[in-house]
């Protein structure tokens, strides 16, 4: 009888005469091949749920309309006046929502919520120490001031020195904010963000104003030009989570873009470190 | 060296991914014919494995775990693939070889049984052996990779082994049973 090491032994034995050395060289050749036509998923750059135009009050409007449809056709079929003649004077719903006040909860909800990311309210201000550009963020958010100037024209991962990094303590790389800016040198402010939104995977974009300058807004992210700088403005929201998942970053990214200065007379684009 | 390459590649630097598939590919298509049983498969989870690896590289939080999360997608891919592959495999029959002969080894006997036993294992119970006797990684590292509590990894890898065990058994019974009817006939 085999004792458990000896089929141990056999099995990794086995597993070190089977295993293949190398793998067909077509293997890597089609891998890379696709890869070249195949983008990065960027959890910034996603299609927004609602359509660009919605605003706050319509989707409370949309909401609320939602809500009373549904306790309307749970009125109708389990209500006390609920009888065959489904839909008589018991079951009169109201179909005028009152557009000034928020919709309360349904207190019979018929389905589990989808549990959603509820944004905390912008109380916070953080004025970048290099990259010129205030903006505000949540209570209770930390913040890590970029030490470095953005020389690249591509994202920043999270906490590298060359971006102002605000994020969630409780989630870290998973949500936050990120700025950065730099000198367009030689180059047009569209030529930039192209290329940016290009490094970004960006599939398409949309004007956006961040305070009175023209720029570019895909998903949660923003390219704006200001006093011959270019900014890149993010919000980050992991596809890890599933309540972030179900959030509408873009909204609550557009909120924040309006507390944006952009203050280029105050960048400092220091020397990069000889050591790099 | 591997991180810099992990971080520009996370950027979209195609030819820093390149690098690292390259440095990948082998054990990646290794781990998959094991698992897989299968060279033409084995091949495409590795590609598949890599095509993965790329798109969804901005979303690995810890570039330091580059390795283990490819591993994670290679059995990922496995499994998908083994799902497909269920679906006609249920209509083939074992090929049952006969015990040892004259002509063979024990050796090449023990192997056959072991190939027969590993054949009847689930793609999850080929995946944590492959992982731990194959790539040798320990239970901490395996629960890592495949994103399962530690205790979970432990518990799966010993009924990996005893269902492995268990196949040897009956692949041996079945098989002198079939000598048998083989003799009366």
């Amino acid at each position: 009888m085999s004792t458990n090491d000896d089929l141990e032994r056999r099995i990794a034995q086995f597993y070190a005469t089977e295993a293949p050395s190398r793998a067909p060289d077509r293997v890597l050749e089609s891998a890379l091949e696709t890869i070249d036509i195949t983008r990065q998923r960027h959890a910034f750059i996603r299609v927004p749920w609602r359509s660009p135009a919605m605003n706050s009050f319509a989707k409370w409007a949309i909401a609320a309309v939602a809500v009373i449809a549904v306790g309307a056709v749970g009125l109708a079929v389990f209500g006390p006046g609920s009888s065959p003649d489904v839909g008589g004077p018991g079951a009169t719903p109201s179909s005028t929502p009152a557009p000034t006040a928020p919709p309360t909860p349904s207190p019979t909800p018929t389905f589990p919520p989808t549990p959603t990311y509820e944004p905390p309210a912008l109380t916070e201000a953080f004025t970048s120490d290099i990259h010129g550009i205030s903006i505000s963020y949540p209570a209770g958010w930390l913040s890590q001031p970029a030490t470095a100037p953005w020389t690249t024209t591509s994202w920043i991962l999270f906490r590298e020195p060359a971006g102002d990094f605000l994020y969630d303590p409780s989630r870290t790389d998973h949500l936050f904010l990120e700025l950065a800016s730099a000198p367009l040198v030689d180059v047009t402010f569209d030529q930039w963000a192209a290329e940016l939104l290009v490094a970004l995977d960006c599939p398409s974009s949309e004007p956006v104003v961040i305070d009175g300058a023209d720029g570019v807004l895909c998903g949660a992210a923003a390219a704006v030009p200001a006093g011959g700088r270019g900014y890149l403005l993010a919000l980050y929201t992991s596809d890890d989570n599933a309540d972030l998942r179900a959030f509408d970053s873009q909204a609550w990214f557009e909120e924040i873009l309006v507390t944006v200065q952009l203050l280029p007379e105050n960048a400092i684009d220091i020397a990069p470190s000889a050591s790099t | 060296m591997q991180t810099e390459l992990v971080e520009r590649a996370r950027r979209g630097d195609r030819e820093a991914f390149g690098v690292l598939a390259g440095g990948a590919v082998d054990r990646l298509h290794a781990i998959a014919r094991l698992i897989l049983r299968d060279t033409e498969l084995a091949e495409d989870a590795t590609q598949d494995a890599l095509v993965r690896a790329w798109r969804d590289l901005p979303a690995l939080r810890d570039v330091e775990r580059f390795d283990a999360w490819l591993y994670r997608l290679v059995v990922r891919s496995c499994a998908d693939i083994g799902r497909h592959r269920r679906r006609w495999r249920a209509e083939m029959t074992i090929l049952h070889l006969e015990p040892a002969e004259s002509d063979r080894t024990s050796e090449l006997a023990d192997r056959d049984e072991l190939e027969r036993g590993l054949r009847r294992l689930t793609d999850a119970q080929q995946s944590i052996l492959v992982l731990h006797f194959y790539v040798g990684l320990s239970p901490n590292e395996t629960a890592d990779a495949l994103e399962i509590p530690v205790g979970t990894a432990k518990s799966r890898l010993h009924y990996a082994i005893e269902a492995l065990r268990a196949a040897i058994a009956a692949d041996e019974r079945s098989s002198a049973s079939s000598v048998r009817k083989g003799r009366m006939a």
